[in-house]
């Protein structure tokens, strides 16, 4: 393994396995960012607790207590600085999160199931974000 | 039609997937959400676990096709285990090694075939895990990787290695 020049750093809160393996990888693979991998809101917290990122990317499958971490997060409830960009991903087909979500302000949201690149490209917008605002 | 040839570490290679148990072994989820996973997001209809044994491809996980092996002479991933990349044929009725194959002649009708070796913990190329489709196509480099990652997957769970919820 070579060392690799150090990417931006993105929390990932995904609870599925194969599906946040393989965006973790594809993303170092492609060197677009550095994914920090949390399985539930509950272990995002802890990782909040002690890192700075640049940016996140939320699933809401955890329901209410994925959009309090996200309303935390801009309160400036941790380390990270609240205005990093985040992207939201979820399986809910309706608009019912959205009213809810605007002034949390999220720079895209994508529905599941959503294909890996359209996820990445997204990602990269947020990393040209975290990079000018740093 | 060119058969494969066998790879220089054949008997090794052998030893080492029969070692594994893995063949004629019964389907798993740890490997089923794999190949559906890269049905989903490859837009392929056919994804596989494929072992390559002594004389057959044996499908440790299937998506998308009934037969659970074929003979090895026809398959397309006895050619993939021969190199450690990801191995394409992006038109095979224009690819005189697979052209007149019974898998593209008949059967499932395959033009498409993408596959990326897996490996014993060993490092032997056992097999591949694969994507087919009856339209030629091409991959993406983000395609690659996904179905590269893929096989990391595979790889891991081949070596035994328990879904790392990890924490750092």
């Amino acid at each position: 393994m070579s060392a690799t020049p150090s990417l931006p750093s993105v929390l990932l809160v995904e609870p599925q396995f194969v599906l946040r393996r393989t965006i973790v990888t594809v993303a170092r693979e492609l060197g677009l960012v550095e994914f920090h991998e949390a399985t539930s809101v509950d272990r995002a917290l802890r990782l909040l607790a002690s890192h700075r990122f640049v940016g996140m990317v939320l699933d809401l499958g955890d329901g209410p207590d994925a959009m309090t971490l996200l309303a935390e997060l801009r309160k400036g409830a941790f380390a990270t600085v609240p205005r990093i960009p985040v992207i939201v991903m979820t399986s809910e087909p309706g608009s019912a999160h959205e009213a809810t979500m605007q002034p949390l302000g999220p720079i895209d949201v994508l529905r599941k199931p959503f294909k890996i690149g359209a996820l990445l490209e997204s990602v990269r917008t947020m990393a040209q974000h975290g990079s000018g605002s740093h | 039609m060119t058969s494969a040839p066998q790879p220089p570490d054949e008997s090794e290679r052998l030893r080492a997937l029969r070692e594994l148990l893995l063949l004629d072994s019964p389907p798993e989820e740890k490997y089923d959400r794999i190949v559906r996973f890269a049905v989903e997001q490859l837009d392929v209809p056919i994804a596989l676990v494929s072992l390559v044994d002594d004389d057959r491809q044996w499908f440790k996980a299937r998506q998308g096709l009934d037969v659970q092996e074929t003979s090895r002479d026809i398959a397309f991933c006895a050619h993939a285990i021969l190199q450690p990349d990801v191995f394409v044929v992006e038109d095979a009725a224009l690819d005189e090694r697979f052209a007149d194959n019974p898998l593209v002649t008949g059967g499932p009708k395959v033009r498409f075939y993408a596959g990326a070796p897996l490996n014993a913990p060993g490092g032997e190329r056992i097999g591949t895990l694969c994507v087919l489709d009856q339209k030629p196509r091409k991959l993406s480099a983000v395609e690659i990787a996904v179905l590269q990652a893929l096989r990391d997957l595979v790889n891991d769970s081949v070596a035994g290695k328990p879904d790392q919820e990890q924490e750092s």
